[in-house]
């Protein structure tokens, strides 16, 4: 019951953010703060991820292939595919719940507890729209653009670390990488990093909105705005790989 | 004009009062009284509609505002200044956007004539030294004061105040409830006073409205409420440390 | 310096954008500045082509297909994206086809004369080559067809001749043995005058046989499906081989009996009308080998058998 009750207040200020996303001129100023902030302040952590993330698979990779007659343009093949169709999207996905979705609760959490959000609504502001919407779009247009980061970083760290550690020459991870280069991965790609924008913006925005209960009230929101966030990110990759693929 | 009629609500279970009827003519100051936690702060949410009731209507000048869209809802929350309990300042912008704030989305001023405005209501206020400051810069009193003066700034019909005087000290209280005679004076406005602080209806208040027992427990104007004989209400009257007598 | 919003955004979309175009034309190998020039070619089918294939010229790669569509005329139309600087003669042609034993497939441009070169969006004449798998792989259906056809056909002759032999002379069947002996004869000179073609095959078989030894382990399941198609047809010449051997049999059986003068011998020396049809089958053979001799591929076409082993 209360889950379905839940799930009915998150649609209805879905549904109010839809409905108010046509007053531009009233988000206009906070949608290109958000995009700051979502997008633009993302990109030095998401580069770190991505670098990371690409470099780590790549010694693993060659480290347990080693001893198989396997072509090094493999492990090129492998870590630029499973950046692409997944670990850019999902792993960055995953740290901006906690950066993106923590903050975004947070705030609004902070300004329905203090009031800032009935003195905006008692200003004439549609609320929704001066706050959940810019949010929720700067999600869903920001997070293809930290897919590219992540997905650049993350093969171009690949490469760095076959070549510094000796175990992939960079031709090779390349000749591999190019071998199973299919578009439709970065399609895929670019899809789940914009549900994903989707998901944690609106989840966050929702359990800020309705916050209450003081400081602690805000606490427990920002907790389950990144913990759900992470969840549903997990769920949609499953069912976006389930659906798609 | 506003008159509330058969006004009741719930939250959940909790039933906070029910039944609540009393009228407001324009340019009367109105404190509603009552203990903590007697709904009093729900009372005032639901005279410009930041909370709907489970029945009752709020007329403002004959119009149920409950009955209304909420693009109509919200031109009449215009007509009403709410100073917040805890001043709901936006904490991301400085004294002088707090109060530009709402002139900036819903006038068309110039640049001088906001700054104007919004200088001429800081004076009111006796802040003009203040404009730049960062409102996590100002103490409680001052707060409040930056809160008038962003109440005041639309030039509303009606201003509610939440609290105006908690948690200050006694002379800064009497400033606040000076400036609340001088607001109901200078723009004949229509005040709404929350408020426990009995030395602040005694300076302020034409009528009182006393909340009590989930109900309204008593109704009339300050002369009456001194020779009053109703039990509840003398309870609450003598508890405060000012006596009347 | 303090840049707006604004800026910030429209910086950090362009550069993603911007980086992303030049990542994908990277991984996807397209010159990153550079426009390609696109032409196609119409080919009859395009069997084992698919986008990314790549297009070769003298034997080094130029660009790659990247669109593959039936046309109205249910022919195909195949674009290809060159990458190369190298202009095309108008009157190239496109071949379609196969590198090398077990290679994918892939476009072939072959250079043309002209002097005039083909701009973007040009089309080139396309052919569709069939490779040295399809053409065995076919050749060994026909075969195998002919192979039991001839056998058919050299049953009932031999049921025919039985028949005949039972109402003949003992010296015209000398004759027809004679004349049969030229024939066997003529036809083993044929079989010397193919000798090179015999050779040639049997080299480009063992030919084959090397490139399959050098195949690489990713090519496994082609080559497995390879060796289902080889054994196949192995199958179908152990039935041709055995049926061979029961004709040779059969053939062995009637000359033990004319030898021996055994059975119907007898009646052939007696019966003259069946002398004097055999003689005139006998000439008439003679007119059937001059023929074969002159002619053979006209006469011998299931014989053709012989110029493979």
């Amino acid at each position: 019951m209360q889950g379905l009750k839940e799930l009915g207040r998150y649609s209805s200020l879905l549904y109010q953010a839809l409905r108010s996303s046509t007053e531009f001129s009233t988000y206009r100023k906070n949608l290109f703060q958000e995009l700051v902030k979502v997008g633009t302040d993302s990109v030095p952590i998401i580069m770190l991820v991505g670098i990371f993330t690409g470099s780590v698979m790549t010694l693993q990779s060659a480290y347990q292939l080693e001893f198989a007659f396997i072509p090094l343009s493999t492990i090129g093949a492998i870590v630029s595919e499973s950046i692409l169709i997944e670990l850019a999207a999902v792993i960055s996905g995953l740290v901006l719940a906690g950066k993106v979705g923590a903050r975004v609760a947070t705030e609004l959490g902070t300004m329905r507890v203090s009031e800032q959000i009935d003195a905006l609504e008692s200003m004439g502001f549609n609320s929704v729209s001066f706050l959940v919407v810019p949010r929720v779009l700067a999600g869903i247009m920001m997070f293809p653009v930290l897919y590219v980061v992540a997905s650049i970083f993350g093969i171009g760290g690949g490469i760095a670390a076959g070549y510094f550690s000796g175990s992939v020459p960079p031709a090779d991870f390349l000749k591999g990488a190019r071998m199973f280069f299919y578009p439709w991965n970065v399609v895929f790609g670019f899809l789940k990093s914009f549900v994903f924008g989707f998901i944690i913006t609106s989840i966050a925005c929702y359990k800020g909105f309705y916050a209450r209960g003081g400081a602690e009230g805000v606490g427990k929101s920002t907790t389950e705005a990144t913990v759900l966030g992470c969840i549903y990110i997990l769920l949609a990759d499953f069912l976006l790989a389930a659906l798609l693929l | 004009m506003i008159e509330i009629k058969n006004l009741t609500k719930s939250f959940g279970d909790m039933l906070v009062w029910k039944d609540v009827s009393f009228r407001i003519e324009n340019g009367d100051t109105i404190a509603v009284i009552g203990r903590s936690g007697c709904g009093k702060s729900v009372l005032l949410k639901h005279i410009n509609a930041l909370l709907t009731p489970d029945s009752g209507e709020v007329l403002i000048d004959g119009n149920n505002i409950f009955d209304m869209e909420y693009v109509d809802q919200r031109r009449i929350r215009q007509k009403f200044g709410i100073l917040f309990q805890g001043s709901a300042l936006f904490d991301s912008i400085n004294t002088f956007e707090n109060i530009a704030f709402p002139l900036r989305y819903f006038s068309n001023l110039t640049e001088n004539e906001i700054h104007d405005k919004v200088m001429r209501s800081l004076e009111y206020v006796n802040l003009e030294d203040s404009a730049q400051k960062e409102t996590s810069e100002l103490s409680g009193g001052m707060r409040k004061r930056v809160g008038l003066a962003r109440a005041i700034i639309l030039e509303p019909e009606y201003i509610m105040y939440d609290e105006p005087t908690s948690g200050l000290d006694p002379e800064t209280a009497n400033e606040i409830n000076d400036l609340i005679i001088l607001m109901a004076e200078t723009f004949d406005i229509t005040s709404i006073v929350i408020t426990h602080d009995m030395h602040s209806v005694l300076r302020v208040a034409d009528k009182v409205a006393f909340l009590h027992d989930q109900k309204l427990g008593w109704f009339g104007t300050l002369e009456e409420m001194k020779k009053s004989d109703d039990k509840d209400l003398l309870n609450f009257i003598t508890a405060s440390e000012y006596s009347i007598k | 310096m303090h840049l707006s919003n604004e800026i910030k955004v429209g910086i950090t979309v362009l550069l993603a954008v911007v980086v992303a175009i030049i990542g994908f034309r990277f991984m996807r190998d397209i010159p990153i500045f550079r426009q390609a020039m696109q032409i196609s070619a119409v080919f009859d089918r395009a069997d084992g082509i698919s986008n990314g294939s790549l297009v070769y010229i003298k034997g080094v790669r130029v660009g790659s297909v990247n669109r593959i569509q039936l046309t109205e005329d249910a022919t195909v139309r195949i674009q290809m994206r060159i990458d190369s600087e190298i202009p095309i003669p108008q009157n190239s042609t496109a071949n379609l086809t196969s590198l090398g034993i077990v290679e994918g497939k892939s476009i072939v441009i072959e250079l043309g004369t002209s002097t005039e070169f083909i701009q973007h969006g040009g089309e080139l004449q396309g052919n569709y080559t069939e490779t040295m798998m399809e053409v065995l792989g076919q050749k060994g259906e026909e075969l195998g067809d002919d192979v039991s056809n001839t056998i058919y056909e050299l049953n009932l002759f031999l049921r025919q001749l039985n028949e005949t032999l039972d109402d003949d002379t003992r010296a015209t069947l000398d004759q027809t043995l004679r004349s049969t002996m030229e024939t066997t004869g003529r036809i083993a000179a044929i079989l010397e005058g193919k000798q090179d073609e015999i050779n040639s095959a049997i080299d480009a078989g063992s030919r084959m046989l090397g490139q399959l030894d050098t195949l690489a382990t990713d090519s496994r399941p082609r080559v497995d499906s390879l060796m289902v198609t080889v054994e196949q047809s192995i199958k179908d010449l152990e039935e041709v081989r055995l049926q061979l051997e029961s004709a040779t049999a059969s053939l062995n059986q009637i000359l033990e009996k004319v030898n021996n003068g055994e059975g119907t011998i007898g009646r052939l020396l007696n019966d003259p009308s069946i002398y004097e049809n055999l003689d005139s089958l006998t000439i008439e053979l003679n007119n059937l080998v001059k023929g074969i001799n002159e002619n053979p591929g006209r006469y011998l076409r299931h014989m053709s058998i012989i110029d493979i082993f």
